[in-house]
């Protein structure tokens, strides 16, 4: 949201100058209007009007224009292994998740696998695992922890290696 | 040397905004004629131009829901030597 700050200038019966600076101010409102609120204000005093300034301000969001930014933290997605034979698969490998995403496990299709590897997640929030059934063959296997409105989502892979 | 004291006025008006938020404008030294018509007459005048927001998106200005001048007495005291 922009905003736009008021500075109204004026003098005291001692000469002293005075900078009072009003903020918040629309930042749609013209020039006149706020001179004009700004000498009304002044009328309330003893004080010499002198000036009024203004000073806008676009913030970050405005300045970068497009879309909005995208500030959420990237969370830790980590496997115990990355790379293994059938047998590491078979008997699990533990994965590390600081999100609150859902995580999900796919292979990359039949073409690489000499048959299909059934993989899945299991265990509760800090103790997952990643586990695959009847292996065969070589490929990659994704990890995929969904988006949420706290953490942006993010993947690792496994090798599934002979 | 003898105390001194220092006598300060300030005008305090109460902004509400529509989100149920409010803020307060100060300004010192306010003349001794200030009445309620006059500060109503400014506070319309704040309404009707959309001259201030509140802190939040939307919070539009309502009213001023108080004017006040508070008069302060500071008395420096004379310490000696």
């Amino acid at each position: 949201m922009a905003t736009s700050n008021l500075i109204l200038n004026a003098t005291d019966s001692f000469g002293k100058s005075i900078a009072k600076t009003i903020t918040n101010l629309n930042p749609d409102v013209n020039s006149d209007t706020a001179k004009t609120f700004a000498q009304m204000l002044n009328g309330f005093t003893t004080n010499t009007y002198v000036s009024t300034n203004r000073v806008d301000k676009a913030n970050v969001d405005t300045e970068a224009t497009g879309s909005t930014p995208d500030n959420r933290p990237t969370p830790t997605l980590t496997l115990a292994s990355s790379s293994g034979n059938k047998s590491v698969l078979e008997t699990g490998i533990r994965i590390t998740y600081d999100g609150d995403g859902d995580l999900r496990a796919y292979t990359d299709g039949y073409g690489n696998f000499s048959e299909y590897i059934p993989v899945c997640i299991i265990g509760g929030s800090s103790n997952r695992t990643l586990v695959g059934a009847s292996v065969g063959g070589t490929g990659t296997v994704k990890v995929i922890a969904t988006g949420t409105a706290n953490y942006k989502p993010v993947e690792v892979t496994f090798t599934l290696t002979a | 040397m003898s105390d001194i004291v220092k006598n300060k006025d300030t005008l305090n008006f109460v902004m509400d905004f529509v989100d149920g938020d409010n803020r307060t404008l100060t300004v010192d030294n306010p003349k001794a004629t200030i009445t309620g018509a006059q500060v109503k007459s400014f506070g319309n005048y704040i309404k009707n131009n959309s001259v201030v927001l509140g802190d939040k998106a939307g919070a539009a200005f309502s009213k001023i829901s108080s004017a006040k001048v508070v008069h302060a007495t500071t008395t420096y005291f004379d310490l000696g030597t």
